[in-house]
């Protein structure tokens, strides 16, 4: 294992936390990071992105002594409040009871795997997942069944994690979506804490057949919080997800969103926004793995950087031997707004057939000047109309999001962060 | 020329073509009109040859030879021309370099002297003249970056070009403003003569106030219903195929 | 219309047209690598001591590094002990002085490769400098371009000749310890081309030089080094063939341009060297480093390539694009059949003002070939209004071959304007009916698409290169079928 953490402290950390049925898991994590490397810029996928300064915070958290802390966050203080969803609030590995009751009259059940495994797989590949799954105070099950209510979509807030400390917590999140099931969910990251802070979260979703999901991803954190969210999604026969990721908050975000496609007639759409401002890192790694053929993804990722901001995007799209009428598509665009902004883009293919379709565009570049001319010439402060080009810019993805009643609350967010930027 | 026999074709399990028929002599014009669905432009592929389509029973007969037995490339040299609904893109391939070498496979295949490019030049520039079509058509990749009429006057140029025997035109039509509708008809009109057929694969009656059939078939589920002279597809114009269908009902 | 796989199989199948072993004995050192090898290189050509101490430094720094192994190819590791580092024909002693000198079963291997080279100097207007194994034999057209004062000569005789140029310009662009095989390159390389064109003058004619690989076990590690200086022009091409061999046999290249104010240098490279056979036995590693500097503002430098050969391809010819207003370009195509690999891209960085760079890819995979493109566009923060366009294009044809692209974009430089564009098909079904309803056989078809799907690099090949390029485009895929 890296020198970053110190084994004989995880060990230790770990045991203060609920064992239940997670006990043999959490070994196994811990037995993992003993042979494995936590990423660096060595490593071809985190060139771009350091985050060893992370490893300090969560080394720094294992000295603490344990001091649990309830929770004081108010969802209305944190856009939960402002959308109507069923909001499934989680404080140090714990749900509010009365919340998990109401759920199951719609179908949704709600677990703690501590207590009830039921043989589900919790996901331990790398080291940040291990390192996840020996700090974590507990993982979520969310099960969506069959018939399932979808009249209003489901929220999932996660209320930083204070079992071990203030300084880093560690959230996982299954979400196992029925046959047939059609949902919608809502993860926010939007509980800020105004000191450093590491959240190591992921999220493991597995469709089932016939079933539809949308996913909307919100990270709003604080200028001092890093993100280090893992998801990893497999699509059954004919399910069909559409995911957008919106990143406007935090220090440094990296997002690795997979998308494994499993059988046929699946199909992925993964979009995301990213607008990142002054000593702001925004990383989307995601890949689309067609095992199976007659599947399609297809990635929209949209960025605008102000200030010093750096941003990655890698989007990946692999298609196997046998995957025939795979169609796979990777789009990231990106506005440059300011002297030293940065973007580092790769879109990828690995093709390993010839009944394919596939394509991949990358953009980089400036508003239109004849547009903000225009606008200009007929009265508009040049700062109003960059921003109203900007937003436009932005707006195919905000577009994509099926889920109306986070709209409003999504566009005020975005206006203020735009306005932000162009001052 | 040509003699269809009670032909049936199907993509996967689903039955197109269920027992269509027809006989078409040197020197016609056939009109064959029907709804989207009916089954025309599937008949058209399968006389070209294009084996996506599985041919369950039937017999097509082509200057006394069994079509069935020959390669799409073996059919267009023996004369037989399709002028697609969707011509495809090629891109990068010269319009002329294609010609040539469709006409020279043509030329070796009947045991004439290949067409050198000097003389291919000359003649397919005014082949372009006479159809009244823009010259750049010939370096451009073929249909790169062609409007659906470009398109279709590319498919006249070839057709013209080639000299087939029989002319098969699916839906050369659609898409079409009325100049290049026009540019259209006066091609076939200037390409139909005694020793030669022309079928015209058509969804609206408005093709033929330009190109005046011999007959007129109404194709519907796979087989043609009725058979006609001109009158006939003005009729259908007044009734619609819906009417056209109740009515055999 | 899919054609079944047994007939895909065997149209695919076309045998390497330049395979043979032409047999003239060779003075080679014992294989394995040391200082001792480097000194002996080095005294045979009668190096001046800044040229061996150039040497040993690269061999020193050589000794420190891995092998890379970030490229998508696979191979048996390499035994660099096992090569010999230098094989010069016999007569090396009493070298020609003119064609008629020249040893006439080397004619008659160049006359089988399709290359006259006589007529093919005299009547092509060509300058051509051959070079046999690792040593230049024979240099034509000396005179005329002498007149110019264009100096176009072997490596070797550069660094005899003209030491000033060479001190001031070798390792210039790719430095000795850029990566494992120039640190290699730069300890035992054999000989190579060097040209330079002076101020203001655009060269009389093209120059090419002709590649070959013989003898078993030898590496070889040629060295250009070309210099435009100030508002000069020229265009250089190269092309190579090598003899059938069952046993892999390295070639790890490097390539330096040098562009100064107002200067153009246009660079082109047909590759066909033997691939290996159908189960991927036996062909060349093309471990090439090849870049170009565009130093002086208004400077241009263009990679023109037509990869249809060797065993695996690893070849990044890159642009450094320094000058204020200078331009990259790169064009490629690469094509790979059977068990062929290739790894190929450009890097085009943008340093200076108002730089600008092209970059047009088209990959061709048959069999059960593996052709990766890796590209990377950077632009420095102090270079402002940068502009790259990429377009990368791959063509699949047969089911069991891949076709990958990782392109690198990154930006620090808000006035810049990137745009990148790439697309992954095959030969539609669609296509092959519509050629063959116009009476076109399906192996003319292919071949008529695939040099229509490359059209956009070969007319930026020079005429009788790009005539040739097209012809080998067809023997290597001959009737590959999608």
């Amino acid at each position: 294992m890296s020198a970053q953490i110190s084994l004989e402290l995880l060990a230790s950390a770990t045991k203060k936390l609920t064992q239940g049925e997670l006990s043999e898991t959490r070994s196994n994590a811990l037995s993992n990071l003993r042979d494995s490397e936590m990423p660096s810029t060595k490593n071809e996928e985190w060139q771009y992105t350091d985050i060893s300064s992370v490893f300090a915070l969560c080394e720094k958290s294992l000295h603490e002594t344990s001091k649990k802390v309830k929770s004081t966050v108010k969802k209305e203080n944190c856009i939960a409040g402002e959308i109507d969803a069923h909001w499934i609030m989680i404080n140090n590995g714990t749900i509010d009871t009365q919340e998990v009751k109401k759920l199951r009259k719609i179908g949704v059940y709600v677990s703690l795997l501590s207590k009830n495994l039921d043989n589900t797989e919790v996901i331990i590949d790398d080291s940040l997942s291990s390192l996840n799954a020996v700090l974590m105070s507990d993982a979520i099950k969310i099960t969506i069944s069959s018939e399932a209510e979808n009249k209003k979509p489901i929220g999932i807030l996660f209320d930083n994690d204070t079992s071990l400390s203030n300084h880093a917590s560690n959230f996982r999140c299954i979400l196992e979506v029925k046959n047939n099931a059609n949902i919608s969910i809502i993860h926010a990251h939007t509980t800020k804490i105004n000191a450093p802070h590491f959240t190591n979260s992921v999220v493991q979703i597995n469709l089932g057949k016939n079933s539809h999901v949308e996913y909307l991803k919100l990270q709003n954190y604080s200028p001092k919080q890093t993100l280090i969210e893992k998801s990893i999604i497999n699509l059954d026969l004919n399910a069909s997800l559409n995911y957008t990721s919106v990143d406007i908050g935090g220090q440094l975000t990296r997002a690795d969103i997979v998308i494994n496609f499993n059988d046929k007639h699946a199909n992925a759409i993964i979009n995301g926004v990213y607008i990142a401002g002054q000593n702001q890192h925004i990383d989307n790694h995601i890949s689309a793995n067609h095992y199976i053929g007659s599947t399609q993804s297809s990635q929209n990722f949209y960025g605008v950087i102000g200030g010093n901001g750096r941003c990655v995007f890698n989007g990946k799209a692999l298609v196997c031997e046998g995957a025939i009428g795979t169609n796979a598509n990777q789009y990231n665009h990106n506005l440059l707004i300011s002297e030293n902004a940065e973007i580092n883009t790769k879109p990828e293919l690995e093709i390993y057939n010839d009944d394919v379709k596939c394509s991949h565009g990358t953009t980089v570049g400036q508003l239109d000047k004849n547009a903000l001319f225009y606008m200009q010439s007929r009265g508009i402060d040049e700062d109003i109309a960059q921003q109203l080009l900007t937003k436009t810019f932005i707006t195919r993805i905000l577009n994509g999001i099926k889920i109306p009643c986070v709209k409003n609350s999504l566009e005020n967010l975005i206006t203020n962060k735009l306005q932000k930027l162009s001052r | 020329m040509l003699e269809i026999k009670n032909l049936h074709a199907k993509v996967g399990t689903t039955n197109i073509l269920n027992g269509l028929s027809l006989t078409i002599k040197k020197g016609e014009v056939h009109a064959i009109m029907g709804p989207n669905g009916s089954g025309k432009s599937t008949l058209a592929r399968i006389i070209a040859g294009d084996d996506s389509y599985d041919v369950t029973d039937g017999e097509i007969h082509y200057k006394n030879k069994n079509l069935m037995e020959l390669s799409p490339e073996e059919r267009s040299r023996e004369g037989i021309f399709l002028g697609f609904q969707y011509p495809v893109e090629i891109p990068g391939l010269n319009n002329s370099q294609f010609l040539k070498a469709a006409l020279n496979a043509k030329r070796k295949y009947l045991g004439i002297e290949e067409i050198d490019a000097f003389e291919f030049l000359k003649m397919a520039r005014e082949t372009i003249k006479r159809l009244e079509i823009d010259p750049s058509f010939l370096n451009r990749g073929v249909n790169e970056g062609f409007s659906g009429g470009e398109r279709k006057r590319n498919e006249i140029l070839q057709m013209t070009m080639l000299e087939p025997n029989i002319a098969i035109l699916d839906e050369t039509d659609s898409g079409l403003d009325i100049d290049a509708l026009k540019v259209v008809a006066k091609g076939v009109n200037e390409f139909r003569n005694q020793d030669n057929a022309v079928i015209l694969v058509t969804h609206y009656q408005r093709l033929l106030e330009y190109i005046k059939p011999d007959k007129v078939h109404v194709l519907s589920e796979g087989r043609i219903i009725r058979s006609g002279d001109e009158s006939l597809a003005k009729e259908l114009e007044k009734t619609g195929y819906i009417a056209e269908k109740e009515s055999k009902k | 219309m899919s054609a079944n796989k047994e007939e895909i199989n065997s149209l695919i199948e076309s045998r390497y047209k330049h395979g043979f072993v032409t047999d003239i004995e060779s003075d080679s050192l014992p294989p394995g690598l040391n200082e001792d090898v480097i000194r002996a290189i080095s005294a045979r050509k009668n190096e001046p001591k800044f040229m061996l101490d150039w040497r040993l430094k690269s061999y020193k720094h050589w000794l420190k590094l891995n092998e890379p192994n970030w490229a998508h190819v696979d191979y048996t590791p390499i035994n660099y002990q096992d090569i010999s580092y230098f094989s010069a024909p016999k007569s090396d002693a009493d070298r020609p002085k003119s064609l008629a000198e020249v040893d006439p079963k080397l004619l008659e291997t160049y006359d089988k490769l399709g290359i006259p080279l006589h007529e093919r100097a005299r009547l092509a207007g060509v300058a051509v400098d051959a070079v046999f194994d690792s040593v230049s034999i024979a240099t034509t057209f000396k005179k005329k371009l002498s007149d110019a004062g264009v100096i176009f000569c072997p490596f070797s005789e550069a660094v005899t000749k003209h030491p000033e140029l060479i001190k001031k310009y070798l390792g210039s662009v790719v430095p000795y310890r850029d990566n494992f095989f120039t640190a290699l390159n730069s300890a035992v390389f054999s000989d190579g081309s060097f040209v330079y064109i002076p101020k203001g003058v655009r060269c009389p004619m093209e120059l090419s030089t002709y590649f070959r690989i013989n003898a078993a076990n030898t590496g070889q590690f040629e060295r250009t080094l070309i210099i435009a200086d100030e508002g000069s022009h020229v265009s250089y091409l190269e092309g190579c063939t090598a003899p059938m061999r069952d046993e892999n046999q390295l070639h790890a290249a490097v390539v330096e341009l040098v562009a100064l104010k107002d200067a153009e240098i246009k660079y082109s490279t047909v590759q066909n060297w033997y691939p290996g056979d159908e189960e991927g036995k036996g062909g060349i590693y093309n471990f090439v480093t090849k870049r170009g500097d565009c130093r002086g503002a208004n400077s241009k430098i263009s990679w023109t390539q037509v990869e249809t050969g060797s065993a695996i391809t690893w070849k990044y010819p890159s642009c450094i694009l320094r000058g204020d207003n200078s331009i990259g370009e790169f064009y490629s195509v690469a094509v790979t059949n059977n068990r062929q690999q290739a790894d190929t891209g450009t890097k085009m960085i943008h340093i200076g003002n108002n730089t600008k760079s092209t970059i047009v890819s088209k990959g061709i995979s048959a069999g059960r070939a593996q052709n990766a493109y890796r590209g990377l566009v950077r632009v420095m923060p102090q270079a402002n209004n940068a502009r790259n366009h990429t377009q990368c294009d791959s063509l699949l044809i047969g089911g069991d071959c891949g076709a990958h692209t990782f392109p690198y974009i990154e930006a620090k430089n808000p006035s810049a304007i990137i745009e990148h564009e790439a697309t992954t098909s095959k030969i539609s079904e669609d296509q092959l009916f519509y050629c063959k309803q116009r009476g076109i056989e399906e192996e003319d078809a292919v071949n008529m698409i695939v040099n229509g799907f490359c059209k956009d690099v070969f007319k930026k090949l020079p005429m009788e290169f790009a005539v040739e390029a097209q012809a080998l485009l067809n023997v290597s895929l001959e009737g590959a079928v999608g």
